[in-house]
């Protein structure tokens, strides 16, 4: 008991001295080099990282794979030594403080297979208490009431006495969300906590953790390639790209400076600043005019063209010509010929008879 | 973990254990009357000194001796297989038996079968225990090395596997220089028998293994951590090479004392958690290292029992009782892994 009390006041006293140095920033890092160490030779993966984590956010990392997320998540979670620079946390150098200390710090969610479907959810939550209990890890009333919050919080109480073997793979990472909870850590990373789940799922998982950055002013970090739910949920994002580096910033400083473009290295792939999104570029040989009021039925039909190979231009007369009024009435002119169309499958076939 | 269902598992086993240790102690080679063993354990003289003798020297030792031993190797079994994050790891299947053995051997052959081992001295015995002691650890010493590099478990097996044909070629090169005597008694040993410790070992055999099952014990947080995999528990605080340490000495004991006294026993160390597991409906390691430790004692008793019905025509090997108790468990298990709980 009176150990748990010393390590609260070290947390405490932890916190006081971060608001006097820096009021928002949690965790930094400074000249980071990180990779791995084989013996003598190194195998680095960045150099020079320079990064910020504020406190009681949501961030998001991006990157393609193998551009080092996973690298950059294990070294800030203290898991991987650094190859060179400096990380702070709490102002104190992250490798200085023990283990034990470190884990009510740091909680992570990782991808790693686990062992764990023989226990209830319950005691996979309670796992995440290992740090705050003693010796054989007996829980307390405190620890107990704790828990029921956190899987309260990520809305599983009802789930509790459940074999995580019978869970689906987004309720287990929900389960995953609650041990790291229990954990009491101001920071939490995650690695690709969405990879393998359906959809539904993953926009569960990224606004319960939008949630408990704003609502539990936890500070939050993961790695992703749900680009999309990102976007829309992330107060910062973090794009690691191959060879230049890591770019953070808000996310829409990020966005309207077009740093999205630069995050794949593939020309073939651009990022729509309209709609949030990544796309194939198409190339268009031919041309075709679109008169269209409905700006819904006017983007699937340039999709549906450009699919085919045309470029759009509006009203140029010299175009053949498609006038879209609704989704069953569309007309093509061409300068000798016109057609009624009453769907998009009929107007795709017509388009192909112009060439 | 159902509360219920973990009272009800503990209660039927504890009891099978109590009437399994009576059974052991009743029934042997020579026929001695129920009423006249009662009397005997209650500490009254009996009509018959012969009787007597045969409980108090040997029946009573053997029951004792065959419990801890299951103990023991069903814990190491359940340690390996959450260390190595593999439902298929044990003591035998990773060869550190086969090391303990190859100590055993070394020992035995090079005293050139100056002792056999139904009457060990003590210096003798200590001498062998030491002996299947390193062996024992230098071979999980190996496994945990080879485990930082393979990642694969399957492969981790093989190599284990390996290992134990290598320390079982090393022990046939033993015997081919050693003498007639050696041999012999090598390979009476070699069959197993829970007869191996003497009234006199007696305290010293339950004080190591004792060591042995407070460090499994004191690994119980631990190694709930670990079914997350060693990246969350160590996330979790938990020291990983302090683990690893505590788990070779550990396992290393638990397994050598068990080898050097009773024989390279095979099958208890790698069905019996399963078992435990799937009695339980968890892998909960607060109840299921204890109740791993009780299921091995009863395992162990039954498998005795069965190798002395012949009576007085002699005993059957244990080890060839053992897998035939153990190996359909993991048959079982093996096929229906999709279904089991634990595997998912």
């Amino acid at each position: 008991m009176e150990k748990r009390e010393k390590i609260e006041s070290i947390k405490n006293m932890n916190r006081m001295q971060e608001k006097r140095e820096n009021p928002s920033t949690i965790y930094s890092a400074e000249n980071l080099t990180i990779g791995y160490q084989d013996g003598k030779k190194q195998f680095i993966v960045h150099k020079n990282l320079s990064l910020d984590i504020p406190s009681g956010q949501l961030i998001s990392l991006l990157g393609p794979n193998g551009a080092g997320k996973s690298t950059l998540l294990r070294t800030l979670s203290g898991a991987q030594m650094p190859l060179g620079g400096m990380l702070t946390i709490g102002g104190k150098d992250l490798h200085t403080i023990s283990a034990k200390k470190r884990s009510m710090i740091i909680s992570v969610v990782l991808t790693d297979r686990t062992q764990i479907g023989g226990l209830t959810l319950y005691e996979l939550v309670a796992l995440g208490r290992q740090p705050h209990t003693g010796f054989f890890g007996r829980l307390s009333k405190k620890d107990d009431a704790i828990i029921e919050q956190a899987l309260q919080d990520v809305g599983m109480t009802a789930l509790k006495n459940r074999y995580v073997a019978q869970l689906s793979d987004g309720e287990r990472q929900k389960g995953m969300i609650a041990k790291a909870l229990v954990q009491e850590s101001p920071l939490i990373l995650l690695d690709e906590p969405t990879a393998f789940l359906d959809i539904v799922s993953r926009i569960e998982i990224i606004s319960l953790l939008h949630q408990l950055a704003h609502k539990k002013n936890r500070t939050i970090l993961l790695s992703t390639h749900d680009i999309e739910q990102a976007l829309i949920l992330s107060d910062q994002l973090w794009l690691l790209r191959p060879d230049k580096g890591l770019v953070c910033g808000t996310t829409e400083d990020i966005l309207l400076n077009g740093d999205m473009d630069t995050l794949f290295d593939n020309k073939k792939i651009l990022f729509d600043t309209n709609h949030g999104t990544y796309y194939p570029r198409i190339t268009h040989e031919k041309e075709i005019s679109l008169r269209c009021e409905n700006n819904i039925l006017a983007h699937w039909t340039i999709n549906a063209l450009n699919r085919c190979g045309y470029r759009v231009n509006v009203n140029n007369e010299f175009l053949p010509m498609i006038i879209a009024e609704d989704k069953h009435h569309f007309k093509l002119k061409t300068a000798q010929q016109e057609w009624q169309l009453t769907s998009f499958e009929e107007l795709v076939k017509s388009i192909f008879i112009l060439h | 973990m159902n509360s219920k269902r973990t009272r009800w598992a503990l209660t039927i086993t504890t009891l099978s254990l109590i009437a399994l240790v009576f059974a052991n102690i009743w029934w042997g080679a020579i026929h001695i009357p129920a009423n006249e063993i009662w009397a005997i354990c209650t500490g009254k003289t009996s009509s018959n000194e012969a009787w007597q003798f045969i409980v108090l020297e040997s029946r009573i030792p053997q029951a004792i001796t065959a419990l801890l031993c299951g103990a023991s190797l069903a814990v190491s079994g359940l340690m390996l297989q959450t260390v190595f994050n593999n439902p298929l790891a044990g003591p035998s299947i990773l060869g550190i038996n086969g090391g303990a053995s190859l100590g055993v051997a070394t020992v035995m052959l090079f005293m050139g079968g100056s002792f056999t081992v139904a009457d060990y001295t003590l210096t003798s015995f200590l001498s062998v225990a030491i002996g299947a002691f390193i062996g024992a650890m230098v071979v999980l010493a190996i496994i945990l090395f080879f485990s930082t590099l393979v990642k694969s478990n399957l492969m981790l097996l093989i190599i284990g596997i390996m290992v134990g044909y290598m320390t079982s070629s090393i022990i046939s090169l033993l015997n081919f220089f050693s003498t007639a005597e050696g041999v012999h008694s090598y390979m009476a040993w070699g069959m197993g028998n829970f007869s191996g410790v003497t009234r006199g070992q007696l305290p010293l055999f339950i004080s190591v293994i004792s060591i042995g099952i407070i460090v499994s014990i004191l690994l119980i947080k631990p190694l709930n951590a670990l079914l997350l995999g060693q990246h969350y528990a160590s996330n979790l605080g938990i020291n990983i090479s302090l683990v690893r340490n505590m788990l070779l000495i550990g396992v290393g004991l638990l397994t050598a004392i068990t080898t050097a006294f009773c024989g390279p026993i095979s099958f208890i160390g790698l069905a019996v958690p399963h078992m435990a597991r799937l009695t339980l409906k968890s892998s909960n390691h607060n109840v299921l290292l204890p109740y791993t430790l009780l299921f091995g004692g009863v395992i162990a008793l039954l498998c005795n029992l069965i190798s002395v019905i012949p009576g007085e025509y002699g005993l059957i090997p244990l080890n060839a009782v053992t897998p035939m108790i153990s190996a359909p468990v993991i048959i079982y298990v093996i096929v229906n892994q999709r279904k089991i709980q634990y595997f998912n």
